[in-house]
């Protein structure tokens, strides 16, 4: 086995005892900001929350019309409130009593851990954590749709270099569980990572052995903020002062240089004292000590709260001439291109580039704009693209399209540089599609479920906000489908196999399998045979 | 997937989190003219509730003041009032107009999201448009018209009410212990359960409603979120085509006027009981005499009324004093007034202000010629309904005609009272130390500062604006008087922005407005005023964002 993705290392496995130990020191820093062979440990791939997988696959834009469902299993799942599974890890190599096996990990809402072998869909190994709270806990689910007392985190791996491979699972209780990846049992004591259980944190990301997520909604009393583990010496630091929410699902993105990025929500704004609501905001860990390093605000971020058109999402974050750039987006249906190296100007207002509203033309809290998190890949003749879902119709005319997208579906950028400034560029906007994910992509195929789930919350024919049960009972089964990335036409659909829709769980990719799971328990891989 | 919006005490540092949050109970609001009466019986303030203006007036003493404006001080506006939109409601119906103002509802939300609304009537629609963008949200048309309407009486706008917000205080709210479980809320009401007046459920997002009183007499409520039918309409006025003037509320009651004898509906003052399932509705007839009362009857908290009357001969077909303010009590029978001595100047409308100073009920009436008169509210001419608190000198010239005058009462930062009134005929204030902003042929309005000499109150006037042809009745928010000059056939419009403590002018439209407005208030909200043309064109200045 070789381990293709790390600068200057070549492991083979002859020497791999000698050279990867030796190397583990330093790759344990430098692969946990990329990806480590044909795995998939992270919310969106990786710490910078590209969602490329780099690694090699045999999927490419001309044999993914043939994915076929390989396996689908059905595991003793608890959905709470809309929440089931997250997005799936997947592990090469492991170590377990079949042999050394690929495992897909899937963490589902009340706190079950289930580890299905990525060939059969074998459920190798499944653990219910255990609460280690000294507060109770609360049986049954949180109130309304949005503090469900569910687990909301994707969990992280630690990379294939680490001496030690872990599982890190943020559960309901507010604590980081310690997972042997080979047999799900906690290998290490939970460490507090929440001051209160039930808060409702995204996306773990595990850099430089400091695990990060963001907290948002206010959920179980926990403050919105920015939370880090130093899983050397088991601290907890929490950014302060406490923030609008902050509820990108791909949690942060972390620079080539460790600076940690995320997007704030509705709230009060007042950056004398810090309240950095509806901003993209960029924290520095050391020692320690989480410290705010840069932000940028747009400059109607009046309007934005007033209409609630959060930054909901977590930002993407890839090199550009020499330095890193970061790209948010949100309810509104802008996106934004910041540099690392300042991210609004001296105002905080100035962007290196501002979008026309790309969607969201209803001015609609709910639904409209891109959610969750962006995806960005640089193809073979060297364009960067930026990828987001969207919940409705476009504002612009895209270049390439097919046919209105009532429901929203997938939008493409294009990095270009006009009178030497970049813009994105509309490109390609895919087919209609009911609740797109953010996407994954592999070999220049653009990989998108859509997940069926029904989003609208005002109800105008009764009032009052769609219970949880009545979304349920209002979303359709998801579908998975293949775009080509450079024109966005449909490669491949799922048509009618996936029989549920799914909440906010995501797809993910490693060799040739592409694996979620749904609302009803049930995981699915598609691949080609 | 999830928003900031929860439920109550959870939408992201904003608006709900334990602060205090006013809840619109939805229920009738709505009346026959374009009547908006905005009624904030409760004291606590709302974060995010600058935006609403639910009655005519702002309240149901039709005080005019937006309380809870913050962004049009004197300062910011000098700087940044500007024209923001205007879009055209329908055409204009021929010949006269009633009377309309726009009413305010901030942060709404329908499956589109969040809208902040301005209402608006025409004849026979009522119009819902985005305050910040100025585009239309829904329209609902009713239909109503009909029937040639008698000599003079003409077509009215439909008139509008809403139930002011109420404010919930979430500190106060007991917290559950932990491991409660939280109680089941009852599911809102289906549609064919509703009634009108009465909350649906649904929690904090439930359904509001707008009333509206069409020209059949009928009172409906409307989803304010969508124009869709909350609930089969109930019978207010005796007759079709009453001419009803504005509308008001308090303690779920809704009143209107009639003052032009139309489609056979006597005048008078007239209130609709929203708690019971009859309806039912009690009345005070003035006879021959005509109640002033364009802008609907004004309201003490606990429902007393008070209206303006016209000329008459007082004899005993008269159930009402003419030209004089009387005090009605919510049996609807008179329990005072005040005539004063030598007669009021000739009103064609006029509608007194009343407002709560050291826990005593205040009005402010025209007195005697063109002078104003301070009432006291429990008893306005005292033992000989002659004898007011105070009267002022003589505004205008003796024997002058007034088109439709009104008045606005603010109390500053430093707690000192002002009453600020409209004048539609020229004004010639000789009293010293009063600053003037140039002569007033036409009219304009004059500020007054109350006074207060140990227990002994007065009115002082302060300053007159410059000149206005038929200012339309002021309005306050955060030390800046808003004034419509209304114009006529010969010279259009003006909205202009004043200093509330000096009368010095902040702003002007100028030529902004290409017509005039004709028996248009004026509401405020959220930075912005708001009132129509003659056209139907409904316009919004003030203090704009970038969206």
């Amino acid at each position: 086995m070789a381990l293709k993705n790390v600068p200057g290392i070549v492991c083979t496995v002859r020497n791999l005892a000698l050279i990867c130990a030796l190397a583990g020191a330093v790759t344990w820093l430098g692969t946990a900001r990329g990806q480590s062979g044909p795995e998939w440990l992270t919310s969106s791939g990786d710490a910078a929350r590209d969602a490329w997988q780099r690694s090699e696959s045999k999927l490419t834009t001309k044999n993914v019309g043939g994915l076929k469902l390989l396996w689908k299993v059905k595991v003793a799942a608890k959905p709470m409130g809309m929440q089931s599974f997250r997005e799936p890890l997947i592990v090469t190599g492991v170590a377990t009593a079949d042999g050394p096996r690929t495992l897909a990990i899937l963490a589902e809402a009340s706190n079950q851990v289930f580890a299905l072998d990525a060939e059969s869909g074998k459920v190798v190994w499944q653990t219910q954590l255990k609460w280690t709270s000294a507060k109770p806990q609360e049986p049954g689910e949180g109130e309304g749709f949005i503090c469900t007392n569910a687990m909301s985190a994707t969990p992280v791996v630690s990379p294939a270099s680490a001496p030690v491979r872990r599982l890190y699972v943020l559960a309901s209780d507010g604590y980081l569980h310690i997972m042997d990846v080979a047999s799900g049992a906690e290998s290490d004591a939970p460490i507090q990572f929440l001051p209160l259980p039930y808060g409702k944190p995204y996306g773990l990301n595990l850099v430089d052995n400091v695990v990060y997520t963001v907290t948002a909604q206010g959920c179980g009393g926990v403050p919105n903020a920015l939370y880090a583990v130093n899983l050397e010496n088991r601290k907890t630091t929490v950014s302060s002062p406490p923030q609008a929410g902050i509820w990108g699902t791909a949690g942060t993105a972390v620079g080539s240089d460790g600076t940690i990025y995320f997007e704030s929500g509705d709230g009060d704004y007042d950056p004398a004292v810090g309240k950095l609501a509806t901003s993209v905001e960029a924290f520095t860990f050391s020692n320690d000590k989480l410290t705010l390093k840069d932000y940028y605000t747009p400059s109607n971020h009046q309007w934005l709260t007033k209409r609630d058109l959060d930054m909901n999402d977590t930002p993407v974050v890839f090199p550009y001439k020499g330095r890193d750039v970061v790209v948010a987006s949100g309810k509104e249906g802008r996106y934004f291109l910041m540099d690392s190296k300042s991210l609004g100007g001296a105002d905080h207002m100035t962007p290196l580039y501002r979008s026309p509203l790309l969607s969201n033309t209803n001015v609609n809290f709910q639904t409209e704009g891109t959610w969750g998190s962006m995806a960005s890949w640089e193809d073979k003749a060297g364009t960067r693209w930026v990828l987001g879902p969207t919940g409705g119709f476009t504002a612009v005319k895209f270049p390439i399209a097919y046919g209105p997208t009532p429901h929203g579906g997938m939008i493409a950028l294009k990095l270009e540089e006009k009178d030497g400034k970049p813009e994105l560029e509309p490109a390609w906007q895919s087919r209609d599609m009911i609740t797109a994910e953010p996407p994954v992509i592999v070999n220049g195929v653009v990989l998108v479920l859509a997940a069926g789930e029904f989003t609208g919350q005002a109800n105008d024919d009764v009032g009052g906000l769609y219970s949880a049960k009545e979304r349920i009972q209002r979303s359709v089964p998801a579908k998975l489908y293949a775009l080509d990335g450079a024109t966005g036409k449909e490669l491949y659909s799922s048509g009618d196999q996936v029989t549920t829709f799914l909440h906010q769980a995501g797809l993910s990719v490693a060799g040739d399998k592409v694996m979620f799971g749904t609302f009803d328990g049930t995981v699915y891989c598609f691949g080609l045979k | 997937m999830e928003t900031g919006v929860l439920c109550i005490g959870e939408f992201n540092g904003k608006l709900l989190r334990n602060e205090h949050v006013k809840r619109r109970l939805s229920g009738p609001a709505a009346g026959l003219f374009l009547v908006s009466v905005i009624l904030c019986a409760t004291a606590a303030r709302a974060q995010d509730d600058r935006g609403d203006w639910s009655l005519t007036g702002a309240d149901a003493g039709q005080s005019g003041w937006q309380k809870d404006e913050v962004i049009l001080t004197p300062e910011a506006v000098a700087q940044n009032f500007k024209f923001l939109w205007k879009i055209q409601l329908g055409k204009p119906a021929r010949g006269a107009r009633s009377f309309s103002e726009p009413l305010l509802a901030g942060r709404l939300i329908n499956a589109q999201g969040f809208k902040d609304i301005v209402y608006w009537s025409s004849a026979d629609t009522l119009y819902a448009v985005d305050s910040e963008l100025g585009t239309m949200v829904w329209k609902k048309q009713f239909g109503t018209l009909g029937g040639k309407a008698a000599a003079g009486c003409g077509v009215s706008s439909l008139q509008l009410l809403m139930e002011p917000p109420v404010v919930i205080n979430f500190r106060s709210r007991r917290k559950r212990a932990p491991g409660t479980p939280r109680p089941v809320q009852a599911p809102p009401a289906a549609p064919d359960e509703r009634r009108l007046g009465v909350a649906p459920g649904g929690g904090y997002f439930g359904l509001k409603g707008i009333y509206v009183l069409t020209s059949d007499g009928m009172l409906h409520e409307q989803v304010m979120t969508t124009g869709a039918d909350f609930a089969p309409p109930v019978k207010f006025l005796p007759a079709a085509n009453g001419s009803a003037y504005g509308l008001n509320f308090a303690d779920k009651t809704i009143y209107s006027a009639t003052g032009q004898g139309c489609g056979g509906v006597a005048n008078g003052v007239w209130a609709i009981d929203l708690t019971s399932a009859d309806y039912p509705v009690s009345s005070y007839a003035t006879g021959i005499v005509r109640p002033l009362a364009l802008t609907g009857p004004v309201l003490t908290p606990d429902g007393e009324s008070f209206v303006v009357t016209g000329s008459g001969s007082a004899d005993a077909q008269n159930s009402a004093p003419a030209s004089s303010v009387v005090a009605l009590g919510k049996e609807m029978k008179a329990e005072g007034w005040y005539t004063p001595e030598g007669g009021m100047a000739s009103y064609e409308n006029v509608s007194p202000a009343t407002f709560t100073y050291k826990e005593r009920q205040l009005v402010v009436a025209p007195g005697r010629d063109g002078s104003l008169a301070l009432l006291d509210g429990a008893s306005p001419g005292g033992a000989d309904h002659k004898t007011p608190l105070f009267e002022t000198s003589r505004i205008g010239e003796p024997g002058a005609k007034h088109g439709w005058d009104g008045f606005a009462s603010w109390q500053d930062k430093d707690g000192t009272v002002w009453v600020f009134a409209s004048v539609s005929a020229g004004i010639a204030l000789h009293d010293d130390g009063v600053q003037l902003h140039g002569a007033t042929p036409h009219g304009g309005l004059v500020a007054f500062r109350l006074g207060d000499a140990d227990g002994k109150l007065s009115l002082k006037p302060v300053w007159v604006s410059g000149d206005m042809v038929n200012p339309a009745p002021p309005r306050v928010a955060d030390g800046t008087v808003i004034a419509l000059a209304s114009g006529n056939a010969s010279t259009h419009a003006k909205l202009y922005a004043l200093n509330g403590a000096t009368g010095a002018e902040l702003y002007s439209s100028k030529d902004e407005i290409p017509t005039y407005t004709e028996l248009s208030g004026v509401s405020i909200g959220d930075g912005h005023a708001f009132f129509t043309d003659r056209d139907n064109v409904l316009y919004s200045f003030g203090i704009g964002i970038e969206h």
